[in-house]
């Protein structure tokens, strides 16, 4: 119950492919008050693979604004380049909004 | 301090179950106290009808030596004879004789054993005179001596001359009798008195110190031409140990109720009383601390300028999640008559950290503008103020270029919401290439966008808390924008901000929200 109950809103977690690909997986509800429990994942992600060519899956980010965007700039500045994949229609307007569609390598998939 | 009440709650309470306390220990103490009574009474009649049949035996042992007196002309051997074995068989009777009476004389006849203590007391005659013939058996009264005795008698014959026979009986010493615990009237003090007074000199035997104490009970029983007085008293109770300690430990059980529940009540209501306090406190540190927040979010909003033709008001709405200040600012600048600048932006996250880069890129605006620069050259100078990677942090930044008197609006974006321009029927986000926020990057090359206004125009800048609401795609928000401001758009500035604001925002909003509107009349 009680790890249940403190199951933290938002998760990042990143893996490399067989053909070395970095895929950084982030899901659950990112805002101003769940972007703490992410950024020492984000912290060991840039610490390990500075200057990466980065794949980032928001399939299973359900909620996101612009306190969430933080995220990706983050790991954006951290890496040699990066792509976005499988945002939803909200989570791609709230990018597209902030002018960072382009920046962030947000695809139209 | 609400205290004093509070304290009366607890005194209440421990009163009112005191008050039960003491009822319903009375009322059990006067249930044990009438059983008692009850059952006192109940084995004091047992006792009397005991007594009262011991009356019969003596009286007929009395009848019968008179007739065989009788029968034999009072021959002295005969009645020795038929008395012997009563005295025999009784530790208690002290002497019976006979006795001939003839008009005022009497003579003994015949004596069986001790001496009578009668003939020794004056009031020998008087009892004498009295007897009268028949089966109605005399009493003398307590004959003082050692031991005392108390006599009897029956009288034969006629009214002048006949027979007596007279018995005397032994009292105890001291007239106590002891009586075993086992006994069923173990537990009864008795006193047995002659004659209806129960007086110390009429004592014929007692079970314990006379007079009797406690709760006594009186029972008459019929001897001869007196009776006998019953007092007794019960030693314990006879209702059970339990039926008298019940009233104590109802009243030792209630006070401690009562005490126990009071002290509980008054803990209660004195940690109520403190929730209550600190609630208040809180209630009011919030308050205080929503308006330091909304203060000084104020204190860096500027007061818009009128500037010639065109009208200019603003709103800003505090959010209603925190009491930190916010990130959201407006401003409008009067560069030279008929220009003016405007800005409106979104810094990321809250508090006093968002507050002071809002302040430092409004005020560098100021200075961008003030050295000349357009608007364009501004957003780019921005970008070199903040670094997201240093100061975590980023911010959207609309500014606008309003030439009053062509009704010329230049404007360009970083990250910021396109404004919406409503002329006549129409209401549309001019449409204007957004940039990445300030902050993200160093590199930022705005492309400004124009639109020419001729004739009656609003055009309103605003942030994300007008808009977004969570788990709604931000478009559903600015086209409920749109359709709000294409209804009211021809009111007063003043009124369309306000519609604006309590139609998109009824109950406040998480973030907070600005508008800035500018109203060309004509």
């Amino acid at each position: 119950m009680g790890t249940v109950a403190h199951r933290p809103r938002a998760w990042l977690e990143w893996a490399e492919t067989e053909e070395g690909e970095l895929v950084v997986r982030i899901g659950g509800e990112l805002d101003l008050d769940s972007v703490p429990g992410v950024d020492p994942a984000v912290d060991g992600l840039i610490a390990r693979h500075n200057g990466r060519h980065v794949t980032v899956d928001l399939g299973e980010l359900s909620f996101f604004d612009s306190s969430g965007v933080t995220v990706l700039i983050r790991i954006a500045n951290g890496s040699g380049s990066m792509r976005i994949r499988h945002a939803n229609p909200a989570v791609r307007r709230v990018i597209e909004v902030l002018g960072l569609a382009s920046w962030l390598g947000l695809e139209s998939d | 301090m609400s205290v004093k009440p509070l304290r009366r709650t607890g005194i209440l309470v421990a009163t009112v179950c005191l008050v039960v306390t003491v009822v319903v220990s009375w009322a059990s103490w006067t249930v044990n106290k009438h059983s008692n009574q009850r059952l006192l009474s109940l084995q004091m009649r047992q006792v009397a009808t005991l007594i009262a049949n011991e009356v019969p035996v003596v009286s007929s042992m009395l009848l019968d030596a008179a007739h065989v007196a009788d029968a034999t002309q009072a021959d002295p051997a005969v009645f020795q004879r038929f008395v012997a074995p009563q005295l025999a068989s009784s530790t208690s009777l002290a002497s019976v004789s006979l006795w001939r009476i003839d008009g005022n004389q009497r003579s003994l006849v015949a004596k069986a054993g001790v001496e009578p203590l009668l003939p020794s007391d004056r009031s020998a005659d008087s009892f004498f005179a009295k007897l009268k013939p028949g089966r109605q058996m005399f009493i003398t009264g307590v004959l003082p001596g050692s031991p005392a005795h108390f006599g009897y008698a029956v009288r034969t014959g006629g009214d002048t001359s006949g027979l007596v026979v007279y018995a005397e009986q032994r009292l105890p010493p001291n007239r106590h009798v002891a009586v075993p615990k086992n006994s069923p009237f173990g537990s009864l003090r008795l006193a047995v008195y002659l004659g209806r007074n129960p007086t110390g000199s009429q004592l014929l035997e007692a079970t314990a110190p006379v007079p009797i104490p406690g709760n006594t009970h009186t029972e008459v029983v019929p001897f001869g031409d007196t009776v006998l007085t019953l007092v007794g008293s019960s030693s314990e109770p006879l209702a059970g140990p339990l039926s008298a300690t019940l009233p104590w430990i109802v009243l030792v059980v209630g006070c401690v109720v009562a005490v126990v529940s009071g002290g509980a009540i008054e803990y209660v209501s004195r940690r109520r009383a403190l929730a209550e306090r600190l609630a208040r406190e809180n209630a009011r540190l919030y308050q205080e601390q929503r308006t330091i927040a909304s203060t000084l979010q104020h204190a860096l909003l500027p007061e818009v300028p009128q500037l010639d033709g065109v009208q200019v008001a603003a709103r800003y709405v505090p959010g209603v999640a925190g009491t930190d200040v916010g990130g959201d600012w407006y401003d409008v600048i009067h560069t030279e008559p008929g220009r003016c600048v405007l800005a409106v932006g979104d810094v990321s996250g809250r508090g006093l950290r968002a507050a002071t880069t809002m302040a430092l890129l409004r005020f560098a605006i100021r200075a961008y503008v003030a050295q000349g620069d357009n608007i364009e050259t501004v957003l780019a100078k921005l970008g070199g103020l903040l670094q997201f990677d240093t100061h975590r942090q980023f911010a959207t930044v609309l500014l606008g270029e309003v030439d009053t008197r062509t009704g010329r609006i230049t404007v360009v974006s970083a990250g910021h919401f396109a404004p919406l321009l409503i002329t006549g029927d129409r209401a549309e986000f001019l449409a204007c290439r957004v940039e990445p926020p300030i902050g993200v990057s160093p590199d930022v090359r705005p492309v400004p966008a124009s639109v020419t206004v001729d004739g009656p125009a609003t055009l309103l800048a605003f942030t994300d808390g007008l808009v977004e609401r969570p788990s709604e795609l931000i478009d559903r928000g600015l086209e409920r924008l749109r359709a709000v401001s294409l209804k009211t758009g021809d009111r007063p500035l003043n009124d369309l901000l306000d519609g604006l604001t309590a139609a998109l925002i009824p109950d406040g909003t998480e973030d907070d929200t600005v508008i800035l509107g500018l109203r060309w009349a004509r």
